[in-house]
């Protein structure tokens, strides 16, 4: 295989700049060796035409779920990363509830290894908040970070005690770890399985009202704002939700926020057909909650857009809804579905989706990125024109619970650049 | 007219001359019930499998004597709830089912769309014996046809459903088909037993917690079974209170219609959210509902099976 590409003709997303522009890019020896408006051709280098599609650092998502260890018969780090560069994302954070979960370096450092050892999307780790997840003592962040991991969460439980959390906050802090919440207070969910709304009023179904993401925020936030530490709200999804968070940026309180694809697109009346696909955690809510988190992304509320890619086999999802466990999958599928969402429709400037896809998720993490020459090759190119289906063939993932699995989508990744690699789709 | 539905998973989508069909036709049925020998053999050679997930003796009962009576093979089982979470998967048995090629299935179980998901995954028509709190429709049709038998028209009428709405399929069944008919429904309960969006997701619905003042001008009262455990879900504080607040008692049943009809679709709680007197009462329509509970069972058992009644 060449090690020297040109890109032509494509609209490049500089997240330094926040802006697209149309350039021609040249990788060697896994680099970019060169941007200008026109590249010409060289024998030994292999031509990218890239007209009309989109050129961006590759996506980085905050938030999946891999499964290994523990469940590998759903997902595993490679399957994870292969549908992760499928969906144009080099980086994905891995969630810690695995089991065992990440509550030690040892667990961390496999995983830092392993995705090392595979090549394929970067996997970074996050450890738990605190051990076995089981929201009593903290975790050793300090040994954890040796292990590679890049934040800390109990995701899937809130911290119950204020007092752990409040203690979390305060020693995460110290290691510059943001500590990522999953904002539902638990007792007003028990064996919920929808948002709490008129469509649940008439379906009978159990809720977990878009309140618990209320009360769990506005402790979170206050302890946060006590602490001075960072905290990090994962998938954002009411309108009550938006607005503290966004009261609490403007009092300059350490708050960052992400919001799902499915949270973006979808609303609780998917739920009518009884279809546990659409059954997520935290739930699909309203059609103005949903506006609300749109308006979010727009006004710098929200800073990234994760997938929470959750891996479920099709025996367990395919069963009364009260049964069947959360979460649905999403890296790749999610660039696709937003695009044609939210662009086409001209909902949202393609700058600003771009944005919370790359460079607002690295600066959750306190990083920075930009697109300049001498960097490390790190990009995707999409064409949003292009149909494909998303089924068990094109599929990447060992686990197919995606509401859009079986249809077909508009918008795809091509090509991945990655640590001196090409990867074409 | 002809049917066009294979299933009857609930009542919300049924149209007035659909409901009024099995009404009339349940109506037949009764009749048939009055005879010497209650038989029909407009389903013979069919076969119904009752399955009940859920503890039930009146609605397993009833459906078993409704096939019967009109001559199908009726084949059940029952299982705790328990037992199917450890056991075998519903899609297994829906599996099981498709290859014992039975022409109908009556479902009773306790989550919400499990009708729905074996009747989307078989050819045999299914009828919804209730799943969870989301619908019950042929209590909801014996409902139907026990206020009609006695009030003829239900248009115009009203109707006050009493209880733990939330948690009721009795209720959301009932309220779908009263105001279909024409019927003013109205609820009635403490905050803690009633949907907070109730209002917005069924909008001509009256919402009250004031029983006194609710009963005034009442045709109907439908008093709802109290289950002990939601006390200690902290959904109300003790049995003397609610019954305190929510009994239907003799002297409450003052404040309604003169002719008024008390409903419950059973087994009652007596002295809880009904007393005995009145539930054994000139206005009490309940012994009469679990008749027509078995005419409404026989009429949407044949409609579905496309059977054929003798003259």
């Amino acid at each position: 295989m060449s090690d020297r590409y040109v890109i032509h003709g494509g609209y490049a997303f500089f997240p330094q700049e926040k802006a697209l522009k149309k350039v021609d890019i040249e990788i060697a020896e896994g680099r970019i060796k060169k941007i200008a408006a026109t590249i010409s051709p060289e024998s030994d280098a292999k031509a990218i035409e890239a007209e009309n599609k989109l050129i961006s650092p590759g996506l980085i998502d905050l938030h999946v779920h891999l499964r290994e260890p523990g469940r590998e018969d759903t997902e595993t780090l490679e399957t994870g990363a292969w549908a992760a560069l499928a969906g144009g994302f080099t980086t994905v954070c891995a969630m810690p509830n695995t089991c065992p979960p990440t509550d030690t370096r040892e667990q961390a450092a496999f995983i830092s290894k392993r995705s090392e050892e595979l090549g394929l999307a970067r996997i970074l780790p996050i450890g738990t908040v605190t051990k076995k997840r089981e929201g009593v003592e903290i975790a050793e962040y300090g040994m954890l970070k040796e292990g590679g991991v890049i934040a800390v969460s109990d995701d899937g439980d809130w911290i119950v005690s204020a007092e752990v959390m409040r203690r979390a906050l305060e020693y995460a802090g110290m290691l510059g770890l943001p500590v990522i919440t999953h904002a539902e207070e638990p007792t007003m969910c028990a064996d919920g399985v929808m948002n709490e709304s008129t469509v649940s009023a008439r379906l009978g179904l159990k809720v977990r009202p878009s309140v618990a993401e209320e009360v769990a925020l506005e402790r979170d936030i206050a302890l946060a704002a006590y602490t001075g530490s960072h905290l990090h709200v994962a998938h954002l999804t009411t309108a009550r939700g938006v607005q503290l968070v966004r009261e609490a940026r403007s009092r300059d309180v350490k708050v960052t926020a992400e919001a799902t694809p499915h949270h973006l697109l979808l609303t609780d009346e998917k739920l009518s057909e009884f279809d546990a696909n659409f059954k997520v955690n935290p739930p699909l809510r309203t059609e103005e909650d949903r506006k609300a988190l749109v308006a979010a992304l727009k006004d710098g509320t929200i800073q990234a857009i994760a997938t929470d890619h959750a891996p479920h086999p099709l025996e367990e999802k395919e069963q009364e809804l009260d049964l069947a466990p959360a979460g649905m999958i999403g890296l790749q599928t999610a660039l696709s579905v937003l695009w044609e969402a939210l662009i086409d429709t001209r909902t949202l400037a393609p700058e600003r989706l771009l944005a919370l896809l790359t460079v607002g998720p690295a600066e959750v993490l306190g990083r920075k990125l930009e697109l300049k020459e001498g960097e490390p090759a790190d990009l995707m190119v999409f064409d949003p024109g292009v149909s494909w289906v998303f089924d068990a063939e094109s599929n990447r993932s060992l686990s197919q619970n995606s509401p859009w699995f079986g249809k077909t989508l508009k918008g795809k990744v091509q090509h991945v650049f990655l640590a001196e690699k090409h990867f074409e789709f | 007219m002809t049917w066009k539905h294979k299933n009857l998973l609930g009542l919300e989508g049924l149209a007035v001359e659909e409901l009024t069909f099995i009404l009339d036709t349940a109506e037949r049925f009764h009749e048939v019930l009055e005879r010497p020998i209650p038989f029909v053999p407009a389903l013979r050679g069919k076969t119904i499998l009752n399955m009940f997930y859920e503890p039930s003796t009146r609605t397993s009962m009833s459906f078993a004597m409704a096939g019967k009576r009109l001559s199908a093979d009726v084949v059940g089982f029952s299982k705790s709830t328990s037992a199917v979470q450890k056991g075998e998967t519903l899609l297994d048995t829906v599996r099981t089912i498709e290859s014992m090629r039975v022409d109908g299935v009556v479902i009773r179980h306790s989550c919400p769309g499990a009708a729905r998901f074996i009747a989307d995954r078989i050819e045999a028509f299914v009828i919804n014996a209730g799943d969870g709190a989301h619908e019950h429709p042929t209590q909801g049709l014996l409902d139907l046809f026990s206020a009609r038998k006695r009030l003829g028209s239900l248009e115009g009428k009203s109707i006050l459903i009493v209880g733990d709405i939330t948690h009721s399929r009795v209720f959301r069944s009932a309220a779908v088909g009263f105001s279909t008919l024409g019927a003013k429904v109205s609820v009635c309960g403490p905050p803690t037993l009633i949907p907070k969006e109730l209002g917005k997701a069924y909008p001509d619905l009256e919402i009250t917690a004031d029983f006194d003042r609710a009963l005034e001008g009442k045709d109907i009262i439908m008093m709802l079974r109290m289950q002990l455990e939601r006390q200690r879900r902290g959904l109300f504080p003790s049995i003397r209170e609610y019954r305190k607040l929510y009994c239907l008692t003799a002297e409450r049943l003052k404040k309604a219609k003169s002719d008024v009809v008390v409903m419950h679709p059973g087994p009652m709680n007596r002295g809880i959210e009904i007393e005995p007197r009145v539930a054994d009462g000139p206005h009490s329509v309940v012994l009469a509902q679990v008749r027509a509970g078995v005419a409404v069972r026989m009429a949407i058992l044949y409609i579905l099976a496309g059977g054929e009644l003798e003259r």
